[in-house]
């Protein structure tokens, strides 16, 4: 299975330099961290704006439930994991998020509750990740799709066993990838309570790894803003993700990539409205809502929201670019499904930013391995309802059976 | 008459393009005078030659205000010639107010001898400057990036030193955008704007803009000016001795 949060491969749209200023036109003050001025105006969206995008969005992957079921034979190595097994688990990290970060009793949150539940079924409470790993026993993506369940506290116990043992060999620990999704295969590690490498004891060493891995990518290595490209783009909202686990906890995320984030957001943002790219907006909205105080709060995105929620038609739906579809077809789906997990996530994370006083502010992104917001029930609740809980200083400690494990399920880009 | 008017219409494009690369070379120093009117084929006396200038600005008398040569008594009759052939309009843009101001400050500076001397005239608004959108900023000021010369244009200097990153967050738009000339003007305002971040990457980025873009004489033309501003020392505008306030 190709890099879970890979992003879509997309139609690479270049703006032009053409007279339409369209997006953040007109008269505006852009007040935020690193610029000069304070204006009247907020640069947040409006909470009714993103009630209504995380709603409708949520709404239309209710109704399109029946279409992340996974085909009969979904273990047989000849069927794309791309277009099955892949968009369960962005639904499953996605709605996660969304339902721990939506209020209780909101209809957000019971659409999330559901639909989470539906991805769990699907992978016959959890015997699909038994069965992945039997025919492959050396792949890292059965663990991390998991995660987001482990992390929800939906657990299956034999794969578990399994998976403790994989993960600690050098062999899943040295897997190739890149590096930001091996940031991704970090957060599952941590979620799963295990130290890498299979030495003893989480913190310091893990912690210095993880940074220097972290600064080996396009964003922690500062690459140059004016270099943006749709590839890196995606690279960087997932180095964010996996950072922040999918926004629980936007401490994670070292000051200085808080603040390079929310100076370079805008024209980001700005040109992926221009071109269209709908998928990647909402990524990039979803990063915003990720980032540390008082980042999160002060970054410039309203105009962004205003028109990604313009990309959304009457049903919910947001086409990964271009124009809603006004009929759906057999392709509508894959079309769109992804960019509306976006914009359900990056809905209900702004909007709770909003509600949220200010938290901790950002750390030093350490990436302290021992786990970020273990609040909640140490012994999690047999109902499987994740508590919602902002990053709280780390408590080491965890120790490989830790049972607030969380994993990052691969939820990026559509296939 | 009129096939006459269009014919400059039509000619007058590549005519920018001609001085704008006469100017290019002599930004980068070397010996003392510059000739612009010696290196371009098209005669002082054509009009396109005149509405060249016009379109180009201060940045015909660059090599003076900036790399402090010598100009020749024929630029400067050209440029004086231009700044009379195109007065400004009353009731006109703010950025064609500014862009004739620094003209006549430049033209001041290549006939002084050194000395500063206060502009004439009142001083255009810059209030817009801080009052738009990031991105609508970046595009004015980067028709007016000829301005980018220390002590040329102070209070506009000043209005874009107040918002260093919303012009950096413009740069960062107009390279997205593939818009080379909008980007080497930008660049060019930031290569002498305190507090224009560091993360921009922006010597790196006007290369990138050069290579991409610099088939384009006036975008070559900023990148060059750039070049020469930045080795001044930290984008400070300092002023260059001798210039003359616009």
């Amino acid at each position: 299975m190709t890099a879970p949060g890979g992003g879509p491969p997309g139609r690479a749209r270049e703006p032009g330099p053409n007279p339409r200023n369209g997006s953040g036109q007109g008269r505006g003050n852009e007040p935020g961290p690193g610029a000069e001025r304070h204006g009247e105006e907020t640069p947040g969206p409006p909470p009714a704006l993103l009630e209504r995008v995380s709603l409708a969005a949520l709404s239309w992957l209710r109704a399109h439930l029946t279409d992340f079921r996974l085909p009969e034979r979904v273990t047989d190595p000849h069927v794309d994991r791309n277009t099955t097994l892949k968009p369960l688990g962005e639904l499953a990290q996605l709605t996660l998020s969304t339902l721990r970060s939506s209020p209780p009793g909101s209809e957000q949150h019971r659409l999330s509750r559901e639909m989470l539940d539906f991805a769990w079924r699907e992978t016959g409470r959890g015997d699909l990740f038994l069965s992945l790993v039997r025919g492959e026993p050396h792949a890292t993506y059965p663990m991390e799709l998991y995660g987001a369940f482990a992390e929800a506290g939906l657990r299956h116990a034999a794969f578990e066993e399994y998976a403790r043992f994989a993960v600690t060999t050098r062999a899943w620990q040295l897997c190739e990838y890149e590096p930001t999704r091996a940031l991704g295969l970090f957060n599952t590690l941590r979620r799963m309570g295990v130290a890498t490498h299979g030495s003893v004891g989480l913190g310091g060493t893990e912690a210095a790894e993880h940074a220097e891995l972290a600064r080996r990518t396009w964003l922690g290595g500062l690459a140059e803003p004016w270099a943006f490209e749709v590839h890196a783009g995606y690279a960087m909202t997932h180095h964010v993700f996996h950072v922040t686990n999918w926004g629980e906890a936007p401490a994670q995320l070292p000051a200085d990539l808080g603040e390079h984030l929310a100076r370079w957001l805008p024209p980001w943002l700005d040109g992926c409205v221009e071109c269209e790219q709908w998928d990647l907006t909402g990524e990039l909205l979803a990063v915003a809502a990720c980032l540390p105080e008082p980042y999160a709060r002060a970054v410039p995105v309203a105009d962004a929201w205003h028109a990604f929620a313009g990309a959304q038609n009457v049903a919910g739906a947001v086409a990964e670019d271009g124009p809603p579809p006004v009929r759906e077809t057999a392709d509508t789906f894959l079309d769109c499904y992804h960019s509306t997990l976006v914009a359900a996530f990056a809905g209900v994370l702004a909007a709770d930013r909003l509600r949220t006083p200010a938290s901790a502010p950002a750390g030093t992104g350490a990436g302290t391995p021992a786990g970020t917001g273990g609040g909640g029930d140490p012994g999690h609740a047999p109902a499987p309802a994740p508590v919602r809980h902002r990053a709280a200083a780390a408590p080491t400690g965890a120790g490989p059976h830790a049972p607030h494990v969380t994993t990052t399920a691969p939820g990026g880009g559509r296939p | 008459m009129e096939a006459q008017r269009s014919d400059a219409t039509s000619r007058l494009p590549d005519v920018v393009q001609e001085f704008a690369s006469a100017v290019v070379p002599a930004l980068r120093g070397g010996d003392g005078r510059f000739d612009v009117v010696g290196t371009v084929l098209t005669p002082a006396d054509d009009p396109v030659a005149v509405a060249a200038v016009r379109v180009l600005g201060a940045d015909v008398l660059a090599p003076r205000t900036l790399a402090g040569r010598t100009p020749t008594e024929a630029d400067l009759a050209l440029f004086e010639h231009a700044v009379r052939a195109f007065p400004p309009k009353a009731g006109g843009s703010a950025l064609s107010a500014w862009s004739h101001r620094g003209m006549r400050a430049a033209l001041a500076a290549a006939r002084a001898d050194g000395t500063a001397r206060a502009g004439d005239g009142d001083v255009p608004d810059t209030a817009w400057v801080a009052e738009l959108s990031w991105q609508r900023m970046t595009h004015q000021l980067a028709q007016l990036a000829a301005l980018a010369v220390p002590g040329l244009a102070p209070p506009l200097a000043e209005a874009v030193a107040a918002r260093p990153v919303d012009l950096a967050r413009g740069f960062v738009r107009a390279v997205r955008r593939r818009d080379w000339l909008q980007a080497a003007g930008a660049g060019r305002w930031l290569a002498m704007t305190p507090g224009t971040p560091e993360s921009l990457g922006l010597a790196t980025g006007l290369d990138f803009v050069h290579h991409m873009g610099g088939a384009d004489a006036r975008v070559a033309l900023h990148v060059q000016a750039a070049a020469v501003l930045r080795s001044r020392g930290d984008g400070a505008a300092t002023p260059y001795a001798g210039s003359v306030r616009a």
